[in-house]
């Protein structure tokens, strides 16, 4: 039996990637979207979804209406007092604690950033249909971070793209961005961007915190 | 002595006379001299001559004797005197000078005498006087025109000066007032002698500063302070008082002293600055909030115009990559993942951009959260541990407040990660509310947590850090107090006052504080 989703999310440009992705999905179907609050509890009755994602920003271009502009925190918290057993996966450009706490406290059940909404998304539908909370990387770090202070590196592992890896084991082994670049057959900026991609998903913050985690994981004997 | 002949009687009761004479003018402390012209016989009773210190036998019996004594500078007047009596111009001798006493001093006498006998022609033959010492008279005499002067001299200074002076008796009315007293209050003297100077107030005059100023004339204190005082023409003008007790020996208050200036110019000057200081900072509050409007417009603008688009292309990548087919397939899908990167990265640069001008959290969540927030992330970047504590933090305040206590915290935090070499801070968040409302009679429960509520506001950041010295902010190696400088500013924009407290090696600790008497604007805190 398929899924039935609900997209809510007043983007959208957005929302139509969205669709695109989860429509790629056999088992999933998205029976209706919005970029509205209100209208989102409406069609949350009227098309009965199992799964509902949920921006968490949705006033936030609603603007200034005379209506109070409901936002994905309390859109959730309605929707889910109203029918209880529709899993809200919440999607949202912000990592900052108080906004994942606040959608978990309303009632989502998941929390995926946008920027990984596209593998992470489909693997938090998969979490919530098992009954299961998801949390992205990002969000995940975050959290436990949050739990444990000291020493809390490594307690999620990071998912790295294929070419980071492939940088990473370069920069590893002393490579400069110039031979990697020429290596790889693309422009050394983009070498920059991916190291720094790396270096904010492994939470690092410098060249010598690369160093060092680069020797603690071995990957320089590789 | 019995007199035999007429002669004798005659001697005899010259003698009697002569005796009686000396007697009264014993008891009357005199001199007496007599003066026998053509024949240049001067003679002195034994009083004359112990005035001068000397002994009546040892006295030439000439006028020479008086001559030579005179003080050379009173003898032109003592001379005058003599020949217009003398020559009949005058009924009676009667002059003062001085006389060389036999040890060299002056001794001050009041000379008085009469032509007793005079020729056919009317030439004097024979005269008489007295003498008396007068020289204490004289010393009194010259200290009270000693004071006098000096006394003049003052009250022509007191005259002179533009403040009013204003000399009351212990019970505090008016005996005395000067020129300038005058011209500020319009009141000339013979209007207020002998009054209280609280005819000066009138119906705004503050009765508070009249209460002031009463208690201290009744405890006999000084007083200084400003009044709004009226004037004769009913003008009020603001006098800056000052006055003081005079105390006798024995302590007891005989005078009161009081000096006022009108300030009225200056007060209004002091308005006036007060009013343009006041409207610069409304412009520098307004221009602040401005620019903070300006950056959360531009933060939420670019943040959610830009930030779904790229998640979309992120998610459009993904499923291209996973579709790729063919010999070229390897080839495009490394392309599309630097791709991915490339977008991945603008992303969060404009998050952090987005997050520098001003955080969404902020608005979203209040201080507390944002503080929190960006604690933790400089916790990961800088390495140094921050503990954020909050006492009734969750209150939301006016938005502007929030902006600028979050700004000072995040300058302060660089602050620390810049120059403090630090390992540990402590930012704390306070917030207390004293509710001192004034119940009025229908007020309802409700109305008065609306009404008038004080919230104080304390915000601190104590770091372990190497501290400095006061005063080196601006000097070598801290040229960057700038920092501290557009935290103070921030501050005091917002209505609070920051304060530094270092110490060359045991930290230092920032602390804002602010009052907040309207709570109109303070919002609750969002559910």
């Amino acid at each position: 039996m398929k899924r039935r989703v609900l997209l809510v999310d007043d983007h959208q440009m957005f929302r139509e990637a969205l669709r695109a992705l989860l429509e790629r999905n056999p088992m999933l179907e998205v029976v209706a979207e919005t970029g509205n609050g209100a209208e989102a509890l409406q069609l949350a009755q009227s098309t009965r979804p199992d799964i509902v994602c949920m921006d968490i920003g949705l006033s936030a271009t609603n603007g200034a209406s005379n209506n109070a502009p409901m936002n994905g925190v309390e859109t959730t918290r309605r929707m889910i007092a109203a029918q209880p057993s529709i899993k809200v996966i919440a999607l949202s450009t912000f990592t900052e604690q108080r906004y994942v706490l606040d959608m978990i406290e309303a009632g989502a059940t998941a929390y995926v950033t946008k920027a990984e909404a596209s593998e992470e998304l489909l693997r938090a539908i998969d979490a919530v249909q098992r009954d299961r909370s998801y949390f992205c990387p990002d969000v995940a770090t975050l959290i436990t971070s949050a739990l444990a202070k000291p020493d809390r590196r490594n307690s999620m592992p990071p998912r790295l793209g294929a070419r980071e890896q492939q940088v990473l084991q370069q920069v590893a082994q002393g490579s400069t961005s110039a031979q990697i670049a020429l290596q790889m057959n693309i422009a050394a900026a983009t070498v920059e961007v991916h190291r720094r991609n790396i270096m904010r998903k492994l939470d690092l913050h410098s060249v010598a915190e690369l160093t060092r985690y680069v020797i603690s994981e071995g990957l320089d004997r590789q | 002595m019995t007199p035999s002949t007429p002669e004798e009687e005659a001697q005899l009761l010259q003698q009697a006379h002569q005796q009686r004479l000396e007697l009264a003018l014993a008891g009357a402390d005199l001199g007496m001299w007599d003066y026998h012209i053509p024949t240049d016989h001067h003679t002195f009773n034994e009083r004359w001559a112990s005035m001068i210190g000397e002994r009546l036998d040892q006295l030439d019996p000439s006028v020479r004797t008086w001559e030579t004594r005179v003080h050379p500078d009173d003898w032109p007047a003592a001379n005058a005197a003599w020949i217009a009596h003398a020559n009949g111009l005058t009924g009676i001798y009667e002059v003062e000078y001085r006389l060389r006493h036999k040890s060299g001093r002056w001794i001050w006498v009041s000379s008085r005498g009469k032509v007793l006998e005079r020729d056919a022609d009317g030439k004097a033959v024979r005269a008489a006087g007295t003498h008396l010492d007068i020289t204490q008279r004289k010393a009194a005499e010259h200290l009270m025109e000693q004071r006098l002067a000096h006394l003049q001299s003052r009250d022509n200074a007191l005259a002179a000066i533009s403040q009013g002076v204003l000399i009351t008796d212990a019970a505090q009315y008016i005996t005395y007032a000067n020129k300038g007293f005058e011209s500020i209050t319009g009141y000339p003297l013979p209007d207020i002698i002998g009054r209280k100077c609280s005819f000066l107030h009138g119906p705004d005059t503050c009765p508070e500063t009249t209460a002031r100023i009463e208690a201290a004339l009744n405890n006999g204190q000084q007083f200084h302070g400003e009044i709004l005082n009226y004037r004769k023409d009913g003008k009020t003008f603001w006098n800056g008082l000052s006055f003081v007790p005079v105390f006798a020996d024995g302590g007891k208050i005989t005078h009161y002293v009081g000096v006022q200036r009108d300030i009225t110019a200056q007060k209004q000057a002091d308005a006036e600055r007060a009013e343009q200081t006041r409207r610069i900072e409304a412009m520098s509050r307004e221009q602040v909030a401005a620019q903070e409007e300006i950056r959360r417009r531009l933060s939420a603008n670019l943040h959610d115009r830009t930030s779904p688009n790229l998640a979309a292309i992120l998610i459009n990548l993904k499923m291209l990559s996973s579709e790729c087919t063919g010999p070229q397939a390897a080839e495009i899908a490394a392309r599309l993942e630097d791709t991915r990167a490339l977008v991945e990265d603008t992303a969060a640069s404009i998050r952090e951009i987005s997050s520098e001008l001003r955080p969404p959290l902020l608005d979203y969540a209040g201080l507390l959260p944002a503080i929190e927030s960006y604690a933790q992330n400089f916790s990961r970047r800088t390495g140094i541990e921050v503990q954020v504590n909050a006492i009734h933090a969750q209150t939301r305040l006016p938005a502007a407040l929030e902006a600028a206590l979050f700004r000072i915290v995040q300058e302060a935090l660089t602050n620390c990660a810049k120059h403090a070499c630090a390992s540990a801070i402590e930012v704390s968040v306070e917030v207390s509310v004293n509710l001192n409302v004034e119940l009025s009679n229908e007020a309802s429960l409700e109305n008065t947590a609306m009404a008038a509520s004080r919230q104080r506001i304390i915000v601190a950041v104590a770091d372990n850090g190497c501290g400095f010295a006061p005063g080196a902010i601006g000097n070598p190696p801290f040229t960057s107090g700038l920092g501290l400088i557009n935290m103070k500013e921030t501050a005091e924009f917002a209505g609070g006052t920051l304060r530094v407290d270092a110490q060359p090696g045991a930290g230092t600790r920032i602390t804002v504080e602010i009052h907040l008497d309207s709570q109109q604007d303070a919002r609750k805190a969002q559910p």
